[in-house]
């Protein structure tokens, strides 16, 4: 029983790692000495045995693979140069323990140079010695670069000298729970313990926000189901002046606003996500295999609280800010502007120009070279007036943005959405057009009137037509425009754009991926996507992936029945500290074997490999999701196997890839479906 | 990582039209041609130019070029490289003139892609090869072979390579050594002098009107 148990225990663990997260790996590609970086040695080696053919597939002068090392590997390889310039690194001293200036003199001596150096107390340094030094000893350095030191100042005294808050949220949805994390720090930054008391107060500007006020409760702060608007909460360390404040927001709880809820959920599991993850991988690293279940049980719960099929192209996403006090409580309080009033100015032309380029693609005339000049131009008048909404005299106050909330809610919630369906529209044209899709088969319109106007659900859609559709643009739907407007609009849009479901969901990923990348070994890379199953044709667009590394890759389409899998798998391992007898015992391994076997299933599903893999360019009529000069497509003739979860037909997916190529584990990817001919 | 989806699309309704490229990058030696008496030293540039003409502009990162020459009447000698790849401390150098009649010349920055394009213009001088003359007659200076990089895959980090669209080669003719003239032949010598200069006023002329049959 244990023989099948380990196993499969570990290919889950696996399976959770590449559910949850994807890795970035080291290059050994390049690093033809071996010396792990990446350098000017190693570019001379490539330079000196230009010409020659490579020894093999995993020759590492040889980094495009074409079998002959040239210019372009030597180039390649610069690009992936550890250190700047590609200069040699040099280990580190290691000058713990040592004296300031024993330390300085070894650090010189090395041929690098002294950096910050900053005091600390500590109960084990003698005062004036070394406790610690970044880079750390044997660390890879540039000749000449700086080594910081941290240096004792004595023992240390347990006096509370700084407080730090953490929230469970920064927005919340009213009629929820904030539970306040306090830090109280000594002198060196180190947490005292026991830990003194800590009181909290809530403050507010009664104009600026609305309903009754948050409630503390020990370290809780409550809020009601008519709170709105943004608080302050300061906490003060018992007996002390210590104190410390952080601002949370209120917004539309899920009952009212299922977008708003949705937002509180996905923050709150991103938070215990990224904060699992590290222990996950911290515990694989020190074979501390005992810390996993626990971190694992999180990971489930968290993963579980999010609403995949919510966070399907089905969901209205309906932007919610908060409460946005009314004009007349800011004026007087905060004067307009000149700023403001160019804010307005700029921000309505930017809404007229969305409009003015939507006419375009939806009206075009007969002459196409005019209206791709009259789109360029439209495109040139819009970064113009990007580049000057970014102008310090056009960032606005906060008269300015709230005087125009409703402006820029509208360019959110409507003029990019209908910019995007009508590049939807247009790209579909093309397609048709170029014999890609068939012009009877459906329409991406039908999921946007869906999504905008509540008309039938995917299932209807997808039950009565064989959609031709374009998913690659739903999670950048706020994508190329709504970056630059993100960018543009600032700190304002930074609260909006936690209400943007597919932009969060995004953020997400990006999360597990700056996570995993710490995570040693795993050559994996993948991007998040939405997509439909069993439909013929179906593609996978990759960038930043070699033919021979795509052709040789495991690919896994991880959607919900993966995660449930897995929070079966996880329920029933937190079963067994239950176990009271022997009965118990035989039911425990007999459900573990049940959930083991649900999760090979779903581990089996998940491995998907395509039909076939060709390598393609944007001229070529491929590359269209990312518009890359050249890229990989994964075909798939018959469509996808499902591995969503629930009875919705377009499910998230993250797609992961699994290559033995270094340089291939950075990639992105994009998934069309077309209906078949 | 990220799917830069939109803009590719954007990007796609941007370009339906195509664009009319006038692309004239051109890899050439300099000067085209040149007299060099035997035993005296003598140099050429390798110039590439035209790296604004796209629309975006193109940029040089990386070359591994040939040149071949006659190695019965020129001895390569050395080189001196550019510094608009990043020059000694930011490019890897590394050229190899020891077969005779070959001159290979290697270069491959360490600077970014940003850096480059701030640092070259549209035209610039790769590399100053070093020659001298040893015996009479004509050699044709030649590029044979010629790789090079251009912007690298934001995604992928392997760089373009960069078309040239032409190659302008060089050649020089070796005089042989002569005497140093006798005061007598001086004015022999002035008379021809102002014979050239009539000749090179003459193709002038005719040059320009080829130009402007042209335009």
């Amino acid at each position: 029983m244990n023989n099948k148990t380990i196993p499969k225990f570990l290919l889950l663990l696996l399976l959770i790692i590449t559910t949850f997260f994807a890795a970035e790996s080291f290059a050994a590609v390049c690093d033809v000495d071996g010396d792990l970086d990446v350098d000017k040695n190693d570019i001379s080696v490539i330079s000196a045995a230009r010409g020659q053919t490579a020894s093999g597939p995993s020759d590492p002068r040889d980094a495009d693979h074409n079998g002959t090392i040239n210019v372009y590997d030597a180039r390649a390889c610069t690009n992936q140069c550890t250190l700047a310039s590609c200069a040699v690194a040099l280990p580190a001293p290691n000058v713990v323990g040592q004296t300031l200036a024993a330390a300085q003199s070894a650090i010189t001596g090395a041929g690098l140079s002294v950096g910050n150096v900053d005091q600390s107390p500590s109960d084990t340094v003698p005062s004036g010695s070394v406790i610690s030094q970044n880079p750390a000893a044997g660390a890879s350095v540039a000749l000449g670069s700086a080594v910081n030191l941290v240096v004792s100042t004595g023992p240390r005294t347990a006096v509370p000298d700084s407080l730090s808050l953490t929230p469970s949220q920064f927005v919340i949805g009213a009629g929820h729970t904030i539970i306040v994390t306090a830090q109280v720090l000594d002198n060196g930054g180190n947490p005292i313990s026991p830990a003194p008391n800590v009181n909290y107060q809530v403050q507010y500007d009664p104009d600026l926000t609305q309903g009754t006020a948050p409630v503390v409760t020990g370290n809780q702060i409550g809020t009601s189901p008519d709170t709105r608007g943004s608080f302050t909460v300061q906490g003060t360390v018992e007996g002390t002046t210590v104190t410390s404040q952080f601002t949370f927001t209120v917004i539309q709880n899920a009952t009212q606003s299922r977008n708003s809820g949705l937002l509180v959920t996905l923050a709150a599991a991103q938070t215990k996500l990224v904060q699992n993850l590290d222990v996950i991988a911290k515990a694989m690293e020190n074979g501390d295999t005992a810390a996993i279940p626990g971190a694992m049980g999180e990971l489930s719960a968290a993963a579980g609280s999010l609403n995949v099929n919510a966070l399907s192209l089905a969901t209205v996403y309906e932007p919610d800010a908060g409460f946005v006090p009314p004009i007349s409580k800011i004026v007087g309080r905060y004067p307009s502007t000149a700023a403001d009033t160019n804010f307005a100015s700029l921000t309505a032309q930017v809404r007229t120009k969305l409009q003015q380029i939507k006419q375009l693609l939806n009206q075009p005339s007969d002459n196409e070279a005019a209206d791709t000049a009259t789109l360029t131009q439209y495109a040139t008048d819009l970064q113009a007036l990007f580049d000057q909404l970014q102008l310090d005299a056009n960032r606005p106050g906060v008269y300015g943005l709230i005087n125009k909330a409703a402006d820029i809610n509208n360019l959110l919630i409507k003029d990019v959405p209908q910019v995007m369906l009508a590049v939807i529209n247009r790209v579909n044209v093309q397609l048709q057009q170029a014999g890609l899709a068939s012009l009877q088969q459906g329409h991406p319109q039908t999921m946007y009137a869906f999504a905008g106007q509540g008309g039938q659900s995917p299932m209807q859609m997808y039950a009565s037509t064989r959609p031709v559709f374009l998913l690659t643009g739903l999670l950048g739907y706020g994508g190329h425009i709504g970056e630059l407007i993100q960018k543009i609009y600032g700190d304002f849009l930074d609260q909006v754009q936690k209400m943007y479901i597919l932009l969060a969901a995004q953020g997400l990923l990006n999360q597990f991926l700056t996570q995993t990348a710490q995570v040693a070994g795993l050559q994996t890379g993948g991007s998040f996507s939405f997509h439909a199953y069993h439909m013929f044709d179906s593609i996978i667009e990759m960038t930043g992936l070699s033919l021979a590394a795509a052709q040789t890759a495991d690919v896994f389409l991880i959607g919900g029945a993966a995660v449930d899998a897995v929070d079966g798998l996880i329920d029933q391992l937190k079963s067994i500290g239950s176990i009271r007898s022997i009965g118990d015992l035989y039911d425990f391994y007999n459900g573990m074997l049940d959930a083991l076997d649900d999760a090979q299933e779903a581990y089996d599903t998940a491995h998907q490999q395509p039909s076939s893999v060709l390598l393609t360019g944007f001229d070529d009529f491929g590359c269209i999701a990312s518009g890359a000069s050249r890229c990989v497509e994964l075909h798939y003739d018959n469509g996808f196997e499902y591995v969503g979860s629930g009875p919705v037909n377009l499910q998230p997916v993250i797609i992961l890839v699994r290559t033995n190529d270094p340089l291939g584990a950075q990639f992105g990817s994009a998934i069309f479906n077309f209906a078949g001919q | 990582m990220k799917a830069k989806i939109p803009s590719g699309i954007f990007l796609a309704l941007l370009s339906l039209a195509g664009a009319d490229t006038g692309w004239a990058i051109t890899l050439g030696l300099s000067p085209a041609s040149q007299t060099i008496t035997a035993g005296n030293p003598f140099d050429v540039d390798v110039v590439i130019s035209g790296l604004h003409a796209p629309d975006p502009d193109e940029i040089l990162s990386g070359y591994d070029i040939n040149i071949s020459y006659d190695a019965s009447m020129l001895t390569a000698t050395g080189v001196d490289f550019g510094s608009f790849l990043g020059g000694l401390s930011d490019s890897l150098q590394d050229p190899d003139f020891t077969t005779a009649g070959l001159f290979n010349i290697f270069e491959v920055s360490f600077l970014s892609d940003l850096d480059l394009d701030t640092l070259q213009g549209d035209s610039f001088t790769l590399a100053t090869l070093h020659f001298t003359a040893k015996t009479a007659g004509t050699s044709a200076l030649t590029i044979t072979n010629a790789d090079l990089t251009g912007f690298s895959d934001l995604s992928t980090t392997f760089p373009n390579p960069l078309t040239v669209d032409q190659y302008a080669n060089s050649g020089v003719t070796v005089e042989p050594r002569t005497a140093v003239p006798e005061p007598a032949s001086w004015a022999l010598m002035g008379a021809g002098f102002i014979a050239g200069l009539a000749h090179k006023r003459r193709q002038r002329a005719a040059r320009g009107q080829h130009f402007k049959n042209i335009g």
